[in-house]
Order: structure tokens, then C-alpha cells, then sequence
């Protein structure tokens, strides 16, 4: 999960940029603005609930109504401890139970009786957790659909023809990707990976372990490379039609100056007012949209990092107590909200790159 | 969900069952080796059939679905900033010509420009009617400020009002 580590600083990368960028849209077009308000999904549009994306602090505004969330999240840590505690119970019982029989099979059956217990735990939090990862991934891209064409019409408004068209499709088309491989794969995958990390405690097969391995190396690199390759796909289309849109707009600029002196000045001067308004509605759009998106995202990532940091604490902590292979399956229980928690940053972390992609782009 | 899971779940578990079968009546040797490797392919097919659901000539049609979305947006956001644009025009040209009236000491009522689209990307004053009550002097005066300026030949300056209407 370390190449997750990425994420808080596309985060913070983000909310500076919305401290920067957060500016009163002059011509702001009402209509567009309003619909993103609306679009956002339950909690988050309760989350800013009064913050309007026309509204020159909202960045501001957004990002303390978020860091209240967060520290309002402690219910969500105890839940974390409840499930971890519930785990280490079992295992001090084993522990007791276990530490005075001779090896063989009683202390098996012991051992054989904790990890199904530890599993029956396990399996109803992660399904619950798993079912929370397909609604934050469908939360996005429905909040995407609305977000990315106003953007983009924002975009191209402010002079950006060809490259917020370009950014615009190739967006849409990855969250499609990633809403496939995230539904269809990662997480099957990571039902299989506990599934094989469960067998592999029950029955202390190694191999079974290291196909859980093979399964994780699967979803992360699946993910590292969807995100590699969007990050790249939109860095390389957005070089190459910026250049097309300096060249279209120099050649317009070029034209006006052929006219009388008169007429280009006002001819340009109504360009450069449409071309600011527009700027500072993308501005306003683009800040907005991080909020939302940060929002939608805030309370599953906090649900999930605290799951997956409390249950690795808890493998630790189990390591010293009884065998290793209960150990392992709480770690993989961790593991498994690790690659959850991976799935939803990949969404959150696109729509991010997409959006400060979009809003960086200088024309003219 | 649950239904594709299990879907794929019975296909693995279907892959491990014949290649398990398979494994069994083979003999050892050589030829095992060889249907071990080709056991291992079926069940990697098997555990990736989800990605090919989503198959490359389905991700290109969505491709071209979002580019001709893409397209679309291209197409409303231009229309809606030459309405605008053309608006501003306007009303800026509108607003010289009643401005080089009065500094001439003429009363203009209105002043009606007409705009065209350059295929360069930009719109041109074109046609203007011109509403008030002016003398032919006045009128000249105005007429040729308006056309040495603003571009606007005499032909297609219309004129109301004035006194040698």
C-alpha cells in the first residue's frame, strides 16, 4: 500500500490549490454552479451544506466543514477498536487455551476454532466495507457526470478548446475503466485474497499464502497502473492540444490585428472579458468540485485507513500472543481494507488530477 | 454483485476441477509437466476472465462515445460564447457610434450594428441603423467617422429620421 502514499499529497497539492484559486466568479453562470451543488451526493451535500460554489470562500469554507468531519470521526476509530478487540479476545482465549497443550491435535483444533472465529469477525466487517467502496465509486462517477462536462464547457470557454474537450473525454473514460476494474475485479479480488488468506491460516498452507500475495500484487498493481496511465495519457494530451489551443488563439489574435484600430480593441477586449469570466467560473468550478470530491471521500477513506491501521496494530500485537498464522489472517483482514481503501483514493485521486489539470491550464 | 462473484467463482472453481482431473489421469513425465503448464494458463484465464468482460473494442467505442460527448460540449460552449460575445460586440459598437454623435454635438436616438462571424474566429460590424434627427452635414460628418472607424461602408449605414429623408 506504500505507493498509496501518493495520495495525501495530491490532497494537500489540491486544497492549496483551492486556497489560491478560490475567487467570486464575476459572470458566474448560475445555472452550472448550482447544478454541481446539486449533484453532490447525500453526506457530502449535507457535509457543505450552505457553501455555494459562486461564493468566493468556498474553498475555505469547504475545507474546514471537512477537517470538522474529520475530527467529529472518532465514533468511526471505535468501531475499528470494537471489531480489533473483539479479534485480540479471541486470541488471548486461544492463547490461554492453547499455550499448555502438547503440539498436536488439540492445540490444532484450538488454533483451527480461533481463526474461524477471527474469520466469522472478519468476513462481516470487510463485506459491509466492500459494499461502502462500490457506493463511494458510484457516488463519484454520478457526481463526475455533472462535474466534468460543466468543467469542461467552463474550460473551453476561457480558451481551452481542444485540450479541456481532450481532458474531458479521457477523464470520463478512465473513471469508466476504473468503475469496471474496480467493480468487476478488485473487488472479487479481494473477496478471493481473504478467502485464500483464511484457508491459508485454517490449513497453514504456504502456498494458499502466497496466491493471497499474487492477489494483492494483482489489485495494486492493476490500480498503480490505471492511475500511471491516466496521469500520463491526460499530462501528454494536455501538452499536445495546449500547443494546438496557444496556436488557435494566436492565429485568431493575429487576424484581429488586421482590422481597424477601432474595432479590433473592442473586438478583443469582449474576447479577454469572456475569456476572464469564463476563467474565474472554472476557477470556481474546479475549487468547488476538489470539495465535493473530498467530501464524497472523506469519511470512507477515514472509515477504511482506520480499519486497516488498527487491524494491522491488532496483527501485531496478536504475533506476540499466539501462532503466526492468526497473526497473518488479521494482517490480511488488514491488507483487505488497505485495498479498498486503495480502490476509492485511485477514484478520488483521477478526479483530483483531472480537476487541478483542468483548472492549471493557461491559454493565451 | 453477488451474482457475477459467484459466476466467477463457479468458473475458477470449474478451471480447478478440470485441470484437476486432467492432472490425475495423466501420467508422470514429460507430458504432465506440459498440461501442468497449460492447467496453470486455463485457471490465470479464469481469475482475469473479469477484465476481459470489459473487453478493448468496447473501451474504444466508449472512447469515441466520450469524444463525440466531448464534441457535443465543444460545439454548446462556442455557441454560447459567440451569443455572448456577439452581445458585447454589439452593444460596445452600439455605444461609440451614440458616444462620437454627442461629441460632435449631434443627437443620435439609437444606433443598430449588425454583426457577421469571420471564419477566423471573431465577429465584425457589418450593417448599422442609425436612428435621429440630423442635418445632411451632421449626417455626413457622423457617416464617414462611422466608416473611416468602424469599417462600415455608406451603403450599408441606413439612416432614419433625418432631415433630408
Amino acid at each position: 500500500m506504500k505507493k498509496w502514499s501518493v495520495l495525501p499529497l495530491c490532497i494537500v497539492t489540491a486544497l492549496l490549490l483551492m486556497g489560491f484559486a478560490a475567487a467570486a466568479p464575476a459572470e458566474s453562470d448560475e445555472g452550472d454552479l448550482s447544478k454541481i451543488e446539486e449533484a453532490l451526493p447525500g453526506e457530502a451535500g449535507d457535509m457543505l451544506e450552505g457553501i455555494s460554489a459562486d461564493d468566493a470562500g468556498a474553498g475555505e469554507k469547504g475545507i474546514d466543514a471537512i477537517i470538522g468531519q474529520i475530527k467529529g470521526s472518532g465514533g468511526i476509530v471505535k468501531n475499528a477498536i470494537k471489531s480489533a478487540a473483539a479479534m485480540l479476545t479471541i486470541v488471548l482465549l486461544s492463547s490461554v487455551i492453547a499455550s499448555p497443550l502438547e503440539d498436536g491435535g488439540v492445540k490444532e483444533a484450538v488454533l483451527l476454532i480461533s481463526v474461524v472465529a477471527v474469520a466469522a469477525i472478519a468476513v462481516d466487517s470487510v463485506n459491509s466495507f466492500i459494499g461502502l467502496g462500490i457506493e463511494v465509486l458510484n457516488s463519484l462517477s454520478d457526481f463526475s457526470k455533472v462535474l466534468l462536462p460543466t468543467m469542461c464547457s467552463a474550460a473551453i470557454s476561457s480558451g481551452a478548446v481542444s485540450s479541456a474537450a481532450a481532458k474531458y473525454a479521457a477523464t470520463a473514460l478512465f473513471m469508466d475503466v476504473l468503475m469496471t476494474v474496480g467493480i468487476r475485479v478488485v473487488m472479487p479480488m479481494v473477496m478471493l485474497y481473504l478467502t485464500a488468506v483464511m484457508a491459508g491460516a485454517a490449513l497453514g498452507r504456504e502456498s494458499l499464502s502466497n496466491i493471497a500475495k499474487l492477489l494483492k500484487w494483482l489489485c495494486t498493481t492493476a490500480l498503480t497502473l490505471l492511475v500511471t496511465a491516466f496521469t500520463l495519457y491526460l499530462s501528454v494530451t494536455g501538452i499536445i492540444t495546449g500547443k494546438s489551443d496557444e496556436m488557435a488563439v494566436k492565429i485568431t489574435k493575429s487576424a484581429i490585428g488586421t482590422l481597424l484600430p477601432v474595432v479590433g480593441e473592442v473586438v478583443s477586449s469582449a474576447a479577454e472579458t469572456i475569456v476572464a469570466g469564463a476563467g474565474i467560473l472554472r476557477n470556481s468550478i474546479g475549487v468547488f468540485g476538489m470539495i465535493g470530491v473530498a467530501a464524497v471521500c472523506v469519511t470512507p477513506i477515514l472509515t477504511l485507513g482506520a480499519h486497516y491501521l488498527v487491524f494491522k496494530g491488532t496483527a501485531a500485537l496478536s504475533l506476540a500472543l499466539t501462532d503466526k498464522r492468526i497473526a497473518d489472517l488479521i494482517e490480511g483482514v488488514g491488507v483487505a481494507f488497505g485495498m479498498v481503501l486503495a480502490l476509492v483514493g485511485a477514484a478520488g485521486a483521477m478526479l483530483f488530477i483531472s480537476l487541478i489539470s483542468s483548472m492549471k491550464a493557461v491559454t493565451g | 454483485m453477488s451474482g457475477f462473484v459467484g459466476d466467477w467463482i463457479r468458473s475458477i472453481a470449474a478451471a480447478a476441477l478440470i485441470a484437476g482431473m486432467a492432472m490425475a489421469l495423466c501420467p508422470k513425465g514429460k507430458v504432465q509437466r506440459v498440461l501442468r503448464a497449460i492447467c496453470g494458463l486455463l485457471l490465470i484465464i479464469a481469475i482475469m476472465s473479469p477484465l476481459t468482460g470489459k473487453d478493448s473494442g468496447s473501451i474504444s467505442i466508449d472512447l469515441a462515445e466520450y469524444r463525440a460527448k466531448a464534441n457535443e460540449i465543444t460545439a454548446a460552449a462556442g455557441e454560447k460564447d459567440m451569443n455572448l460575445s456577439r452581445g458585447i460586440i454589439e452593444r460596445e459598437f452600439e455605444e461609440y457610434i451614440l458616444d462620437k454623435a454627442s461629441e460632435t454635438g449631434v443627437f443620435l436616438e439609437s444606433a443598430d450594428v449588425t454583426m457577421n462571424w469571420d471564419e477566423n474566429g471573431y465577429w465584425y460590424p457589418c450593417e448599422v441603423t442609425l436612428v435621429g434627427e440630423l442635418s445632411t452635414g451632421d449626417r455626413n460628418r457622423l457617416s464617414a467617422v462611422i466608416e473611416s472607424e468602424l469599417g462600415i461602408p455608406t451603403d450599408r449605414q441606413n439612416w432614419s429620421g433625418y432631415e433630408g429623408d
